[in-house]
């Protein structure tokens, strides 16, 4: 006790004669974006939140996205802040199982925009019943197709398997490789499963999946994967796809050597980047599989969280408020080219991307939050590393399937 | 001395080596040949195909004033120096001190312990990995550059050690003890009359710890996330994440990174490899 | 031979100031430094916000105060008469005190953690309230690695970069013979043949990657002039059309790991090379003149006369290889990060991949395949002690 007495003593006179006193109202933010759009779309927010508030002082920081995935562990253990992003889902998982989450039900239960207008995204915030966090962005995936080869082989989006299938061989019989993908680092094919699963089984199989309820070898997977082989053969990938990742894969894509590519919507200013125009490119959902399946979609989300450790959770709490209103919403997604997660938030309706995002995700029946953030981290490296090799060679499919039913046995 | 010397072959077959000599050492670094003339084209050259030929034109400052200009490849090499010249102090320093005790004072736990250097010198990095995280965790230096000195200084220090260790045996005990007849003390003798005899030895580490700690990469990757620490050989990789197929900036900064060893090598090249072979020619 | 040669005028009396003085400094700084010096009081004091910026500030406060503290502590030991009487027995550890402390604390101590670790199922974390949130499995973990394929893809190619590194010995050893003569400019010959050990392994995989790539790199390039033809496609871009599809090195499974271990071959038989390039220096003529009287020429000579005399260089090239063998890591994270599909891990990399990779979080299981491969080098490194020890008793 004396210890602690001195040890306060000494803080204090070491501090006293450095700086003054600190604000009685504090509010540390850590945000995890560098890039230049996403950096200032946060710090506009942050200014926004500091004019509503004038008396809370605002530290806000920021730091690099891989980096954070590694230093928020430590974070949320020892000098927490009082807001912090992180991903909702699966993700999410370890932090609020041990703890180092503030449970923030209460909020979403007071707050009448966030009990109204999140409907769609509340699932994905959930654990054990309770609400962990407040999402501020997300997009769409789909289908970005080369518009001018489409137009110049007389072919339209398909709407069906089949559709999808035609496609494909009129591509091939021009001499196009309809799909481009690089699999160097695994996740990109994670979208593929993703939708052939959501669209032959439906989102709820699907999440049972990445909950571990379903085994891989699970009949209805095993029809999942039939499909994905039919597509491997019918609309084939390019062939160097293991040794690319996925910037490298845009560019069969802008050389008009691949027609398609399952991608997400961030990827949109990297094909303007390559040289094509918004004219030769276009979006479509993946199509339907199994007719009458309701149609779900990947909207990976990014969110804030409140540590259980956080000093100053009163003012977290009307932070997460604030970054929830439409026009917050609104605002900060028009700057990054997403999607706001409230639904009464205002898009850019300039942008043909995300308007049919918008359109795409307002109507969906479930979103799922891509396989590598619903599935435990350690499931999800064997089982993208599975369907990386699948598509190398499809004849494994047993061994693999096996494989993974032994490594979701001990992960789960 | 072997094979027979080709001054005793016939002049055939001394022109025939002179003439083997740079046409093997062509194929010897065609890969670093190769890099170097992809980091001095325009982009354009590679995606027509022109790999080997002579580059359309030669863009030697443009592309590498360009890794500068775009990325934080400047940062990376401050950090890398940052980690380290330190770390070359502090292991270097420490051995000087535990060579020193090991070689010269015949105690009875002089042979374990110097033992305990050599095999902890040789032990598989990932055996360190998650305790060596927590340490830095908890001494509060993850993710900076000081956490990854202190971690590359003792674990650099087994190799030293080993190094300066045999070293100093080899040193004429006599000198030491007729010192200490004269009644120097130990400290004396360490600093004044040790110390001058193995500068070579000391020049010799240093260089090699600079290269080994420039070139390394598994532990920067561990023991440091944030960007604003990252040395070069983290950096270049990260660069290649970004510079998507620019090859010329790629290969650009790929060189820029192996350029301070290659220059320490030749500027220092007898303690080079005086260091490396210390253990080749005796024990 | 702990004989004290005792110096007629020495005297064995404590200084008793000296000995309080600094031991009340001492005992200030080690209480400053457990109990008052921490990232959050460093950053109130010097105002920064919360996070990070203040650990180095803080770090280097602290290493003020430890340095500060062993010097006290030298200046109370060296003070006391105890010391002055034993200055023989107890000089070697304060020689060894700050090294050996700091290479237990970071190297030794940690290899029993990680065995430890592995007989846990752990994530990493630690809870709010600072307890550890893992549980003990007992030897769980080293039967799933029993049943893992990625586990035993893994030792096998950990087993084939054993057996193909070692061909980095001959070759070296060939070059080495091969640049073994006095014309003019072979010192820089020789130099420059030793330039890739000093390049780091991130930027010889780098290169290696480069030169393997299907689409551009050297071999495709010198494959499309046998096999390929520029063609236009459907939007009218010219693009390569190959007969035979050029080979995907680091893309096949079954190619991969070679082609990895030949990109770090490359380094490595520079290494050999130096250090029989050095050992032919040391090799003694006339033997080689006595050899050469008795008839044996070539392969005979070298193998008779030259090799045994470069057993130190064999032994240390051999053991380097071993060792940069089971420590290959860089050169997989940077050209294939263990894939496809896992078909190039090694030990090392897959350790690395479950333990932290992309937040996979299996530090139990991530420690189990540590301590594996630490046995493995246990052999080795006693092996290499072994030897040692023989050499030191020859020596004494």
């Amino acid at each position: 006790m004396s210890l602690r007495f001195t040890k306060l003593a000494l803080g204090a006179a070491m501090a006293g004669l450095f700086s003054g006193s600190l604000l009685a109202s504090d509010l540390v933010i850590t945000f995890d974006d560098l890039n230049p759009d996403k950096k200032a779309a946060y710090e506009a927010a942050v200014e926004a939140f500091k004019a509503a508030n004038p008396d809370i002082n605002v530290v806000a920081n920021n730091g690099d996205r891989e980096a954070h995935k590694d230093t928020i562990r430590n974070a949320l253990q020892n000098d927490a802040p009082d807001v912090i992003t992180w991903y909702p889902g699966n993700r999410m998982g370890p932090f609020v199982d041990a703890g180092l989450f503030t449970d923030i039900s209460d909020l979403w239960a007071s707050d009448e925009n966030l009990s109204s207008n999140f409907n769609a995204i509340k699932p994905t915030m959930t654990r054990d019943g309770k609400q962990w966090g407040v999402p501020y962005s997300y997009y769409q995936w789909g289908v970005y197709y080369r518009a001018d080869i489409y137009e110049k082989l007389g072919l339209s989006e398909p709407k069906n398997w089949e559709e999808l299938l035609g496609n494909c061989d009129a591509l091939k019989g021009a001499g196009v490789t309809p799909f481009t993908i690089g699999t160097q680092y695994l996740w990109t094919a994670a979208g593929v499963f993703d939708y052939l699963n959501l669209r032959t089984n439906g989102y709820e199989v699907h999440n049972d999946l990445t909950a571990g309820k379903i085994k891989y070898t699970d009949d209805r997977i095993r029809a999942t994967f039939a499909k994905w082989e039919e597509m491997l053969d019918r609309c084939s990938f390019v062939s160097t796809h293991a040794t690319m990742d996925w910037q490298a894969a845009i560019s069969p894509f802008a050389k008009g050597d691949a027609a398609m590519y399952v991608m997400g919507n961030f990827s949109v200013g990297q094909y303007k980047d390559a040289g094509l125009t918004d004219e030769q490119i276009d979006f479509f959902q993946f199509p339907e599989i199994t007719a009458g399946v309701p149609r779900a979609e990947e909207a990976p989300a990014d969110a804030f969280f409140i540590p259980a450790n956080a000093k100053n959770v009163e003012n977290a709490k009307k932070f997460l408020s604030f970054i929830a209103t439409p026009q917050i919403q609104g605002d900060w997604n028009k700057a990054i080219g997403q999607l706001p997660p409230n639904a009464a938030a205002e898009i850019n309706a300039d942008d043909k991307f995300i308007v049919e995002g918008m359109a795409t995700l307002s109507t969906a029946a479930g979103l799922a939050q891509f396989y590598d953030r619903d599935a435990p981290a350690a499931m999800a490296k064997a089982g993208m590393e599975g369907f990386q090799k699948f598509m190398l060679d499809p004849s494994a499919l047993d061994e693999i399937l096996e494989g993974l039913d032994k490594v979701q046995a001990e992960v789960y | 001395m072997f094979p027979v010397p080709i001054e005793k072959n016939s002049a055939k077959a001394q022109i025939a080596y002179k003439l083997a000599l740079p046409i093997a050492l062509f194929f010897w670094l065609l890969p670093l040949l190769a890099i170097f003339m992809t980091s001095i084209r325009p982009v354009s050259d590679i995606a027509t195909g022109n790999v080997f030929g002579i580059p359309s034109s030669f863009q030697l400052i443009q592309n590498y004033s360009e890794v500068f200009a775009k990325t934080e490849a400047l940062q990376y090499l401050i950090n890398t120096l940052l980690i380290a010249l330190p770390t070359m102090v502090l292991s270097v320093g420490m051995a000087c001190l535990t060579g020193y005790a090991l070689a010269i004072y015949k105690f009875r736990w002089a042979l374990p312990l110097f033992f305990l250097f050599v095999a902890g010198n040789f032990v598989p990095f990932q055996i360190l990995m998650l305790p060596v995280v927590n340490i830095s965790v908890k001494l509060e230096i993850m993710n900076t550059v000081p956490g990854l000195v202190m971690f590359h200084a003792a674990f650099q220090l087994g190799f030293c050690t080993l190094f300066m260790r045999n070293f100093m045996k080899a040193l004429p005990f006599e000198l030491i003890e007729s010192a200490r007849l004269e009644g120097v003390g130990e400290f004396q003798i360490f600093w004044h009359l040790v110390l001058p005899l193995v500068k070579p030895a000391i020049a010799a580490l240093c260089v090699l710890i600079f290269t080994f700690i420039w070139n390394d990469f598994f532990w920067a990757t561990v023991l440091i996330q944030e960007d604003s620490s990252l040395p070069i050989t983290v950096g270049v990789r990260t660069l290649n994440g970004e510079f998507v197929q620019q090859w010329h900036l790629i290969s650009a900064a790929s060189l820029l990174a192996a350029m301070p060893p290659v220059i320490m090598f030749f500027i220092m090249q007898k303690h080079f490899i005086a260091g490396l072979t210390l253990g080749a020619t005796k024990g | 031979m702990t004989t004290t040669i005792a110096n007629p005028n020495q005297r064995f009396e404590t200084s008793a100031n000296r000995v309080v003085g600094a031991g009340i400094v001492l005992a200030i700084c080690i209480f400053l430094l457990v109990f008052v010096v921490n990232t959050a009081m460093v950053q109130e004091m010097l105002g920064y916000t919360r996070q990070i910026t203040a650990r180095v500030p803080t770090f280097f406060i602290r290493m003020a105060l430890l340095l500060t503290a062993v010097a006290a502590g030298l200046f109370m030991i060296t003070g006391h008469s105890y010391y002055k009487r034993n200055k023989l027995a107890v000089t070697p550890w304060l020689f060894l005190a700050v090294g050996l402390a700091f290479f237990m604390v970071y190297v030794i101590v940690p290899i029993f953690q990680s065995i430890s670790y592995s007989f846990t199922k752990w994530n990493g974390l630690y809870d709010i309230n600072g307890v550890w949130t893992g549980k003990w499995v007992g030897l769980h973990n080293y039967r799933i690695l029993l049943d893992d394929p990625n586990f035993w893809t893994s030792l096998k190619n950990n087993l084939i970069w054993l057996v193909l590194y070692m061909l980095a010995v001959p070759i070296g050893l060939f070059i080495a013979l091969f640049l073994n003569q006095t014309v003019t400019g072979i010192r820089i010959y020789k130099s420059l043949f030793f330039f890739p050990f000093v390049i780091s392994q991130v930027v010889v995989g780098l290169i290696f990657a480069w030169a393997y790539n299907p689409e551009f790199g050297l071999l495709s390039e010198v494959w499309g002039w046998f096999f390929c033809e520029m063609r236009e496609n459907i939007v009218g871009n010219l693009t390569r059309v190959c007969s035979v599809d050029p080979p995907s090195i680091l893309g096949d499974s079954k190619k991969a790991t070679y082609g990895i271990i030949a990109a770090g071959l490359w380094p490595q038989i520079a290494y050999c090379m130096i250090l029989y390039l050095t050992g032919l220096n040391n090799v003694s003529a006339d033997q080689i003149e006595a050899g050469r009287l008795d008839g044996a020429k070539g392969w005979k000579l070298l193998w008779h006369v030259v090799l045994p005399q470069l057993k130190p260089a064999t032994f240390i090239a051999i053991v380097v290889t071993v060792i940069g063998a089971l420590r290959s890591f860089d050169m997989i994270a940077t050209m294939t990060q263990g894939g496809p599909f896992g078909s190039t891990n090694v030990l090392a990399f897959y350790m690395y991949e479950q333990a932290v990779g992309e937040g996979v979080g299996r530090y139990g299981y991530g420690s189990a395949i540590a301590t594996v491969l630490f046995l493995i080098m246990l052999v080795y490194i006693s092996y290499f002690l072994w030897r040692m020890y023989q050499d030191e008793k020859e020596g004494n």
